[in-house]
């Protein structure tokens, strides 16, 4: 997937992207084989399992449950997580919704009714013709820089933007880390990593609507 | 209301377990016999009634949950393929099918190999008919020579990417 700014080309190449919810309950609402029954009659391949326990047992179950095309559906029950990755941002977030009508109308559970939070994380490969190393140094705070270089005796500069929220707790519902460093295996690109967690449906999709487009322009003005 | 319960449960290789109980929830405990039911349980893992025994040490070990079936991720070299190509390849295991239908799984699997591996338009490639990749070549010359002579487990068929016809189905 490419995307163009208007001062210069940048291509956005998205490694993967997953869509989920952390549901606020106390015992994972899903019975695994029911949610395995509802996917499969919807198309889904399943993943294999052999010889599940019958009802009433509760089972408890982590991974991939499922996918259909390149989406695929995940889900810890001890954590109460249920979420899908796909090789798009906004494919993960139609599958999601595709997951939450199929399990609304099969299963009577609305997903949306119990969220603790919503949670995007997402990889991005982007190339812009310039070096990231060299460009990230630019945004470094010079001051700070020059003293870490003393202490170390060594000539240093920041390899890495890491933005979030000011003032808030990484371990909480509401947070995001936007980082934006080179690739390691190729200085080339950079690798911009995101993780978005938020109790607000509203907040998670704005969010996500804008999400490539800042990203771009914030490596714009890095690069300025 | 509490049940008054005489287990007998045989674990291979060991003597037979004898256990009374009065409770009110299904006892659920480690085979092993000293720990809770804690396990993590394999894809290829079996569930039989027969894991569901009593200790021999008579510990009451009460586990309502059943460890935790851990699912591994899809095998990467083959696509999801759609219900209908599935039906046909069903039909395809027992028999001869129709040319229609025989161009028609092939139409799909295709579709769904050049998503799933995301193929460059103008490629020669030959796929078996779950999507596999066989082989890859630049020219339909140069994919026939490296796929001659060759035996396949599975059937394949040849195609270039972004075209409609398919040949060679070996």
């Amino acid at each position: 997937m490419g995307i163009t700014l208007s001062t210069a080309t940048y291509k956005l190449t998205t490694q993967e992207a997953r869509y989920g919810i952390c549901l606020d309950k106390v015992i994972f609402p899903l019975d695994f084989r029911d949610l395995r029954y509802a996917l499969a009659k919807n198309g889904y391949e399943l993943s294999p399992v052999k010889d599940l326990p019958p009802p009433p047992a509760l089972i408890g179950f982590g991974g991939e449950i499922a996918r259909i095309k390149e989406t695929r559906v995940l889900a810890d029950s001890e954590a109460g997580e249920i979420a899908v990755t796909s090789r798009l941002l906004g494919e993960a977030c139609q599958s999601f919704e595709d997951l939450a009508n199929i399990i609304a109308s099969e299963l009577g559970l609305d997903l949306h009714s119990k969220v603790k939070y919503y949670q995007v994380t997402v990889h991005y490969r982007v190339t812009t013709g310039k070096t990231p190393f060299e460009e990230i140094s630019k945004a470094e705070n010079k001051e700070f820089m020059t003293k870490f270089s003393e202490i170390m005796k060594e000539d240093l500069s920041s390899f890495s933007i890491r933005l979030c929220p000011k003032g808030a707790v990484p371990n909480s519902e509401n947070w995001f880390d936007i980082a934006i460093e080179p690739e390691v295996i190729d200085e080339r690109f950079y690798h911009v990593g995101v993780v978005f967690r938020s109790s607000k449906r509203d907040k998670t999709e704005a969010f996500v609507k804008n999400l490539e487009s800042n990203l771009l322009k914030l490596i714009g003005l890095i690069e300025a | 209301m509490a049940l008054d319960t005489l287990f007998d449960a045989t674990i291979p290789g060991s003597e037979l377990v004898k256990y009374e109980s009065s409770i009110d929830s299904p006892l659920l405990i480690d085979r092993e016999g000293d720990k809770p039911w804690t396990k993590q349980i394999g894809i290829n893992s079996t569930i039989e009634p027969a894991n569901y025994l009593i200790s021999s040490d008579r510990e009451l070990m009460i586990e309502k949950q059943l460890g935790k079936i851990e699912l591994s991720e899809f095998p990467v070299d083959h696509p999801w393929l759609p219900q209908r190509a599935l039906k046909i390849l069903s039909k395809l295991e027992e028999g001869p099918i129709a040319e229609k239908e025989l161009l028609l799984l092939m139409d799909l699997v295709a579709d769904r190999a050049t998503d799933h591996f995301q193929l460059e338009e103008g490629r020669f490639v030959a796929l078996t008919f779950l999507g596999r990749v066989v082989e890859v070549s630049d020219t339909r010359v140069g994919l026939l020579k490296k796929i001659q002579g060759r035996k396949f487990s599975e059937q394949i068929f040849v195609w270039r990417v972004g075209f409609n016809s398919f040949s060679g189905r070996t």
